[in-house]
């Protein structure tokens, strides 16, 4: 039944009501994640745990999907500020749910490709938003003022943007990916199973085999 | 009379599951009467349920066998929302039978009309006769999110039912509430079966299936082990041995040494004769 | 009249239509942002500071807007103003650096734009019900599932945040310590927001199959909804004056950036 899907069709199997659920769900995990941190105390955002799961459930754009609502939500409740790095968490869902499709969340080295390019990606669709939407800061994080720092010691805007980012994205993507992985590991397998198909967009159901299972149940 | 639902050699299983949740269950219900599922926990009363009202196979993935028809369309040629018009399905969860999209009780209890392109002046018809009928017509302006399980549950049930189904599934629609609330959902269901709406009841209460059923069926590990008038179901001594405990009655009435009654009252006129 | 909304804002601003607003959002910051220099978007604000009044959201307004505001200003003073590339002229001579006009213009400029889409934005949304802006844009043809999905999230994630703070009153009952090493808070962060997570998947199934049952994703139907949204008379009117200003601003602004009429306000020869 796994007859290959186009490009388009492939997008549309991944957007079926089980995943179109979920979405809400991990806007949550993202913004709990968040808030948890500063329960915490840590320096971190941890904001795209939910994004992560999402991709591993149904796929890279119901990831991105995910990325673009956060924003919205917090933009909505909180600060519009944060409406314009929809860019960001939408694409970092993107190559996170087209990198977990191509199987990387199973090996390690295969996990770590997904924390360095996630925070690459990040890193610099961040930057060129805070440098061209924002001037430079947005004035309300900590990273402004790394920023201010660096330009007075690097005399580059967009540089002295980049580098604040990436050292504080290395740290929290790095984090993120592994709590991504160990809830992923957590969720059962009759859930999960209810959702390998929309990733790949295979058929809903099949005709059983009559009895197939009848073995099974002697075990 | 005849059989609204029927469902004939049905076979179910998850996908990447090793069983079956459901194999070769047959049944008929006819119009307008109260029949109850009982079973021991994962005998697969929940996924009949699910299949009866389409979710198994347009929503939940796996590998099915035989047909069930509702009202002599087969559900896995038709789809969850056509069939929702004429079965309706209420559940354990209060808070996962919301759609998450209303603001008001009112909105929520539209939410089904709204998808089915429902014009607005019937809609609000149908809204305030479902309210009063599920006696949450005091809280319409209410946000759902706020309300206590009992009355989200009602809500959840007039949901359902503003969708005019002829049958309803209730699938241990009662576990989360306190007594009360229970006794509050049944008085209704009560109603609703006495105007000629066919009720499919999965319940873990045992007098209350005693009370309300005309035909109980036991599920065993997902097949049929019995089938019949609550009487001969509840008076079988095999019952326990697939995990199901009769109504309190029947060991009683057992021990007195008295024939198995169709309705717990002549018993209780039997008790208190004893007692007398 | 509307049946059984819940309590909205009722001035003028907020029973303007949903789609107004919107329009308002657009219009505004794209003429602050086609604007030449500051001024237009200077003056936009404070029209949007009489706008929150008619509101009656004057305080959290003024709140946001300076919180906002102020410490922006300052970052991009000190960072375009001394640091911009295209720094010439020198207003101020600091000794370790030189503040510029060039730069300060450039900031002023990005400070009043961001202000105007911010505070409009702010305004739209603390005077309009979601569910009559889905319902508004529902009708003009958004797709059912956007809705369900904006809608969606801004309900389920209050309801996961309080479900967390349960968890984390148990959790500190227990003597969680959110004190300690950075390493130790690291390892409390997994048993207080995995419960949630996964809790959160299951019930997501659930209310999958009640939205399916509900007739979500039904297709050849045009969805109606139970919420009302009124367009008045204002309404036409707002939308045809914030369409000519819009399309005015930008006439006028391409034409003075070629040069065709003079800039209204010269900045030191900028």
């Amino acid at each position: 039944m796994a007859r290959k899907l186009s490009f388009w069709e492939g997008i549309k199997a991944q957007f079926s009501t089980k995943s179109l659920v979920l979405i809400p769900i991990a806007v949550g995990i993202n913004l709990i994640g968040g808030t948890l941190c500063s329960t915490l105390k840590l320096p971190l955002f941890l904001d795209m745990i939910g994004t992560i799961v999402v991709a591993c459930l149904s796929g890279p754009w119901v990831a991105a999907l995910t990325g673009l609502l956060t924003n919205l939500f917090l933009a909505l409740v909180a600060n519009p500020v944060y409406l314009p790095y929809a860019v960001v968490s939408v694409l970092c869902g993107l190559v996170v749910g087209y990198m977990v499709k191509a199987g990387l969340f199973r090996k390690k080295s295969g996990v770590v490709a997904i924390w360095l390019v996630c925070t690459l990606v990040n890193a610099i669709s961040a930057s060129l938003i805070t440098t061209f939407v924002y001037g430079g800061a947005t004035g309300v994080n900590g990273t402004s003022v790394l920023t201010a720092t660096l330009v007075v010691a690097m005399k580059d805007i967009l540089a002295s943007v980049i580098s604040s980012s990436l050292i504080e994205n290395l740290v929290d993507k790095g984090i993120t990916v592994i709590i991504a992985w160990i809830i992923v590991q957590k969720i059962p397998r009759r859930f999960l199973s209810q959702y390998a198909a929309d990733a790949v967009g295979g058929s809903s159901s099949t005709v059983l085999d009559d009895d197939a299972d009848d073995d099974a149940e002697n075990e | 009379m005849s059989a609204i639902v029927h469902v004939e050699d049905f076979s179910f299983k998850y996908r990447d599951t090793k069983r079956r949740a459901v194999k070769h269950v047959s049944f008929d219900v006819e119009e307008g009467s109260c029949f109850a599922i009982i079973g021991a926990n994962g005998s697969g009363k929940s996924t009949l349920c699910n299949a009866l009202v389409g979710l198994i196979p347009h929503y939940f993935v796996g590998a099915r066998a035989g047909r069930i028809l509702i009202d002599g369309v087969d559900v896995a040629e038709s789809t969850i929302a056509e069939l929702s018009n004429t079965i309706g399905l209420v559940f354990q969860n209060p808070f996962n039978q919301l759609s998450y999209t209303a603001g008001t009780v009112a909105e929520e209890l539209a939410y089904g009309l709204g998808n089915h392109g429902v014009a607005r002046e019937l809609m609000i018809e149908r809204v305030e006769a479902v309210a009063k009928l599920m006696r949450i017509d005091h809280i319409l302006d209410k946000n759902p999110l706020e309300l206590s399980g009992g009355q989200v549950q009602r809500v959840a049930f007039g949901s359902t039912f503003i969708m005019e189904p002829r049958v309803l599934v209730l699938d241990e629609c009662t576990t989360q509430l306190d007594p009360l609330g229970a006794s509050e959902i049944f008085d209704i269901v009560k109603q609703l079966n006495a105007d000629g709406v066919t009720v499919i009841m999965v319940d873990h209460d045992m007098e209350r299936v005693a009370q309300y059923a005309d035909t109980v069926m036991v599920l065993d590990r997902g097949s049929v082990a019995a089938i019949g008038a609550p009487y001969e179901v509840f008076a079988d001594p095999e019952l326990e041995s697939h995990g199901v405990q009769p109504p309190d009655y029947v060991p009683l009435t057992r021990a007195l040494g008295l024939p198995i009654e169709i309705r717990e009252e002549p018993t209780i006129a039997a008790v208190k004769e004893v007692l007398a | 009249m509307p049946h059984h909304m819940p309590a909205m804002n009722t001035t003028v601003i907020g029973r303007l239509n949903p789609i107004t607003k919107i329009v308002a959002v657009f219009s505004l910051g794209l003429s602050a942002l086609a604007w030449p220099d500051f001024t237009l978007g200077l003056i936009v604000v404070a029209l949007l500071f009489v706008v929150s009044f008619m509101a009656h959201i004057q305080k959290d307004f003024a709140k946001i807007m300076f919180g906002f505001g102020i410490p922006v200003t300052v970052m991009l003073m000190f960072i375009q103003g001394m640091y911009s590339p295209k720094n010439k002229t020198v207003l101020l001579d600091l000794g370790f650096s030189q503040l510029c006009l060039e730069g300060v213009l450039y900031a002023a400029k990005v400070v009043v734009s961001l202000l105007v889409f911010l505070g409009s934005f702010y305004i739209m949304n603390k005077t309009t019900y979601v569910g009559s802006m889905v319902a508004a844009l529902t009708a003009v043809g958004l797709n059912a599932k956007v809705g369900y999905l904006v809608l969606a999230s801004l309900n389920v994630v209050p309801q996961m945040q309080r479900r967390m703070a349960v968890i984390q009153e148990a959790q500190s009952a227990r003597g969680l310590d959110a004190t300690g090493g950075m390493l130790s808070r690291i390892k409390a962060y997994i048993p207080l927001l995995g419960p949630v997570v996964l809790s959160s998947l299951t019930d997501a199934q659930e209310r999958g199959m009640t939205l399916e049952t509900r007739g979500f994703g039904i297709t050849g139907v045009r969805q109606t909804s139970y919420v009302k949204v009124d367009w008045n008379t204002m309404d036409t009117v707002a939308n045809w004056v914030l369409g000519i200003v819009l399309l005015a601003v930008v006439v006028v602004s391409i034409l003075m950036r070629i040069g065709v009429i003079p800039m209204l306000i010269t900045w030191g020869g900028v």
